[in-house]
């Protein structure tokens, strides 16, 4: 028996050894290459990216930093929905890349910066941003980012449809029921809803800030229920919020497949003026028109019955890159950043996308915006009138959201099973499981 | 071994049919990857507007194809190899042995075909064991993942070979890594190379294990690469189709190439204890 | 005497590669997962888990996601497994034996087990769609009030995963049909024939008997598989609409994907449970009625 160990704990060890040479010789194989020409003194920089945010321009970025530099970056693009589990999973296990690209401030919910990012307050660079707010945490920057916010949330509609059927932009909810009813009445679907549903839920974001009204409320709401002082079911505005989304459903607002037509499909309605209407933000808008640069949109803020003040609901946040402080190439990556703020790079991350750049001198090529959204910009966040969406301040709880929450915004009206109030009970036990086994403040 | 016969017409008739809307999915991703970009996203079956083969070429322009392959094969290979000869000789030692141990060994690599995989214990195994991220980590849970099969496979087979070959070759002198690969190997083909190509479409198509287990994109395999393509703000599908095609066309080159092994692979009596 | 030869002959160490490689990378993981299901264990906390005894087991048990979870598990794997081998076995009849074209068929046949689940989610998304091809061809049937927004109902929605992986699944079973009828030997239909046995006797007093091991495997792969499944749901439904399609695979991601490592364990605990009892139970069932037969 004790011969039968001995040989197995042999056979395993040789097994191990045998097959890990094997490794080392292949992984050998596959980078040989960069070594041979490391010679050179070229850098390479890994990075982690989601699909959905492998922009053009970040490419454009990487592409031009190769071939003027030497310094590659090798970005793996990592499906959505998969992607804050690796991110966890491997910043935990200090087997982060050299880069996390990720949108600011949301990337502290997942991470804590202070204990997992480099800080980078004392950049050049960071005197030049307009907005250092969203990579901000606790006094330190935490991230180089690229727009001051991401413009705002608004209704795109198709211009062409309103004006075959003399439409005007709605100014009261009245105005925009009117709109429906002679879109219905011509077999248009007004408001086109995709299964994806970070779409839908963009009307709880913005109505429960627009609800509330000022963003110091809505931080004061968040605070005490993210520390267990309060409930959601305490303020009934988020309940108002989402009664009156469900009754859209009621009123025909929809599209009836709602429940499996994926984004793009619903994108192509909307071009196409199979549907009027789509509840986006500006960055959907710029992306549409890089795609289908024909299509005549332009965007308004909708009229709701819970928001008097006409308030417009901001994207205070901006897709960012951090250095995570198990990097071995810290310096090489803040080199990285500081050639990227300078325009001759920063423009190209705007070029097929226009922004709202955060760093001065860089061109965001607004021109290319369809001209209601500088219009809105400038009148609403002119004389003030702009709240932060919700989903800003719910940043811990923000993986509960596509998981849970969202889906709900989504079961409810298919099944009629579920009013705000209802919806908002059940979110709060997910979230009180969830505080709780992360030993939260106030959760224990 | 078999003979060409005339079929019953109809019988015949109702198969095809089957076979073709068997075959509608395939051909919708193979017309639709040489579609133009708008007439692509419409995922039906009409003909190509126009024939656009240098959708082929851009994404092996682009989506790091050729990098995907070779990580492919370097994990695929392998893999498959330990596999199907560690599956073969545990399965040969325990059929032939059949006594109570052998029977319990049996038992306990069946289990493995109940597993699912565990993403965290895992993750954790192998960054105690130092090999997170490696080939050689996710070769060997390929490894791990493809021997229940293949045991169970070879076990049954053997059972059906007569143990006088065996006794007649240790009387001829062999020892037993003679008898192993000389004698029983040969005879052993059919259900080898059945192992062979259902262990190799598997680990080739499985895109968790590489996701989770495989560190820089550098490593990644061929279905990972379709991500490149898969886009929120701009999804072009005609270049999804053609990764897409691009990653399964090794597999069904392989299994039309060995498919007619097959027929003898599968074996009567599998699961039997 | 033969069992000291028999040792010699087949020696302990050509078991111990896949022994080794088996144990470590497939039981270790499972035998962490088990301890650490009595845990606290997440993401955030990877290293340092606290032990919390039973209580992840409770929380799952009063959940009703994940009760219903267990029953559309046994559903699928119930109609999964009826349909992959009354589907592989009517196809190998019609093709055991050669004809021109059989090769062909077989290969179409086999083909959908060879494309990667990516594939065939994309596909099929898009296929059972609203305005997809499967309406489509209903319309052009004159079915068209049959034409539904297959994925956006539990019945439909559950329908359409088990239709799907059957599709995939069922030329597989199928080669494994066929070996077996080509293992019958002829002489014995024959004889059958001779004695004036009809088609449908012939099937089940000669045929079935002498294929029933295939049976056995191929039953036996199909519940087990059935019981695990994970990416067909993943990719078609992702457990919706609502939750309504989440499968106990699907559930133990999903809390995995959260971070709540211990829960997720517990999860994965149940499930091997289930899948372990059944799949033996079942197997043990047919191997004693192949014996009978």
């Amino acid at each position: 028996m004790n011969f039968c160990k001995k040989l197995l704990c042999v056979a395993i060890s040789m097994v191990f050894v045998t097959a890990s040479m094997y490794g080392c010789g292949s992984q050998g194989v596959a980078s040989s290459g960069g070594n041979a020409s490391q010679a050179e003194g070229p850098v390479e920089l890994s990075a982690m990216v989601m699909q959905s945010r492998y922009y053009t321009g970040l490419q454009k970025m990487v592409a031009k930093l190769s071939e003027d530099e030497n310094i590659t970056i090798d970005f793996q693009v990592i499906p959505d929905d998969q992607f804050d589990n690796i991110l966890k999973m491997k910043v935990n296990s200090g087997e982060a890349p050299d880069i996390i690209a990720y949108n600011y401030p949301h990337l502290f919910a997942q991470i804590n910066p202070e204990e997992y990012l480099v800080p980078l307050t004392n950049e050049e660079w960071t005197s030049k941003l307009k907005n250092p707010g969203t990579s901000t945490r606790n006094g330190e920057i935490y991230g180089f980012t690229f727009q001051e916010s991401d413009g705002f949330q608004g209704m795109i509609y198709n211009v062409d449809v309103f004006e075959q059927f003399n439409l005007k932009v709605p100014k009261t909810v009245e105005e925009l029921d009117q709109i429906v009813g002679t879109l219905l009445d011509n077999g248009i679907t007004p408001i086109a809803l995709p299964s994806d549903n970070w779409v839908p839920q963009i009307w709880m974001t913005s109505g429960f800030s627009r609800a509330l009204g000022t963003d110091e409320a809505c931080e004061e709401a968040t605070n005490k229920i993210l520390t267990n002082q309060a409930v959601f079911n305490d303020y009934p505005e988020f309940a108002m919020v989402i009664d009156d989304y469900l009754k859209m459903f009621d009123k025909g607002y929809f599209n009836s497949d709602y429940l499996t037509v994926d984004y793009d499909t619903v994108l192509d309605r909307l071009v196409t003026g199979e549907t009027a209407m789509l509840y986006g933000a500006t960055s959907i808008l710029n992306t549409i028109q890089s795609s289908y640069p024909d299509a005549n949109l332009e965007m308004f803020n909708p009229p709701v019955s819970y928001d008097q003040k006409d308030l417009l609901s901001t994207c205070y946040y901006s897709f960012g890159l951090g250095i995570p402080k198990t990097s071995k190439n810290i310096d090489a990556v803040k080199k990285v950043f500081q050639l990227w703020s300078t325009p001759e790079y920063c423009d190209l991350f705007f070029e097929d996308q226009p922004g709202f750049p955060n760093l001065e001198g860089v061109n965001g090529n607004q021109q290319q915006f369809s001209s209601s959204v500088n219009e809105i910009y400038e009148d609403y966040v002119g004389s003030g009138r702009t709240v932060t969406e919700m989903n800003e301040h719910w940043g811990t709880i923000q993986p509960l959201f596509a998981t849970k929450l969202w889906v709900y915004y989504l079961e409810a009206p298919s099944k009629g099973n579920m009013d705000g109030k209802a919806i908002l009970e059940r979110f709060q036990e997910d979230v009180a499981q969830y505080m709780t086994e992360k030993k939260a403040e106030g959760w224990s | 071994m078999e003979e060409k016969k005339r079929a019953n017409p109809l019988c015949v008739i109702i198969l095809v049919l089957l076979a073709l809307i068997y075959f509608v999915p395939v051909l919708m991703m193979l017309l639709g990857s040489v579609k133009p970009q708008y007439q692509a996203a419409r995922f039906d079956l009409s003909w190509p507007d126009e024939f656009l083969f240098t959708n082929y070429a851009e994404v092996i322009q682009t989506g790091k194809i050729w990098n995907g392959y070779k990580n492919s094969v370097l994990i695929t290979v392998p893999a498959t190899f330990c596999a199907v000869l560690f599956g073969a000789m545990a399965g040969i030692c325990i059929s032939r042995r059949n006594d109570g141990v052998a029977k319990k060994g049996y038992y306990y690599f069946i289990f493995g075909l109940t597993i699912t995989l565990q993403i965290a214990s895992t993750f954790s195994l192998l960054k105690f064991l130092n090999i997170y991220g490696s080939y050689f980590a996710v070769i060997c849970l390929f490894i791990a993942i493809r021997l229940p099969f293949t045991i169970m496979t070879f076990c049954s087979f053997v059972k059906g070979v007569p143990r006088e070959i065996d006794e007649a070759a240790i009387i001829d002198g062999c020892n037993p890594l003679q008898l192993f690969f000389r004698v029983l190997m040969p005879i052993l083909k059919s259900v080898t190379l059945t192992n062979i190509i259902i262990s190799a479409i598997d680990i080739w198509n499985n895109f968790m294990i590489p996701l989770f287990f495989l560190g820089s994109s550098q490593k990644w395999t061929i279905p990972l690469a379709v991500y490149n393509f898969f886009g929120r703000y701009s999804r072009e599908w005609q270049h999804v189709f053609a990764v897409l095609t691009l990653t399964i066309m090794p597999m069904l080159i392989l299994f039309a190439v060995l498919q007619k092994y097959i027929i003898g692979g599968m074996t009567s009596g599998a699961v039997k204890g | 005497m033969h069992s000291q030869s028999n040792k010699n002959i087949y020696p302990f160490w050509m078991l111990l590669p896949a022994l080794a490689v088996y144990t470590v990378f497939t039981i270790v993981p499972v035998v962490i997962s088990i301890a650490l299901s009595f845990t606290d264990w997440n993401i955030e906390r990877l290293y340092a888990p606290e032990w919390k005894g039973v209580s992840n087991f409770i929380t799952l048990f009063q959940d009703d996601i994940f009760l219903r979870s267990i029953g559309n598990t046994l559903i699928f794997a119930l109609f999964t497994t009826v349909l992959k081998t009354v589907g592989g076995l009517l196809l190998a009849l019609a093709l055991y034996k050669a004809f021109a074209g059989s090769g062909i068929l077989r290969a179409v046949f086999y083909a959908p087990c060879a494309l990667s689940v990516t594939v065939v989610g994309v596909l099929f998304k898009s296929i059972l769609a609203n305005d997809g091809l499967l309406n489509y061809a209903l319309s052009m049937v004159n079915l068209g009030g049959l034409a539904t927004n297959w994925l956006a109902e539990y019945g439909t929605a559950l329908g359409s995963t088990i239709v799907v992986e059957s599709w995939m699944w069922a030329g597989f079973n199928m080669f494994i049909f066929i070996s077996a009828l080509q293992a019958v030997p002829k002489d014995l239909y024959e004889y059958a024939e001779i004695e004036g046995a009809s088609k449908t006797v012939t099937f089940f007093k000669i045929t079935l008997p002498l294929i029933a091991p295939a049976m056995t495997t191929v039953v036996t792969l199909s519940v087990s598989g059935g019981l695990k499944v994970f990416d067909i749901i993943y990719v078609l439904t992702n457990g919706g609409p609502g939750f309504d399609t989440q499968v106990l695979s699907t559930y133990t991601y999903q809390s995995f994907s959260l971070g709540l490592l211990g829960e997720s364990s517990a999860a994965t605990v149940i499930l091997s449970l289930i899948v372990v009892t059944i799949s033996f139970i079942l197997n043990r069932y047919l191997v004693e009625k192949e014996v009978r037969l």
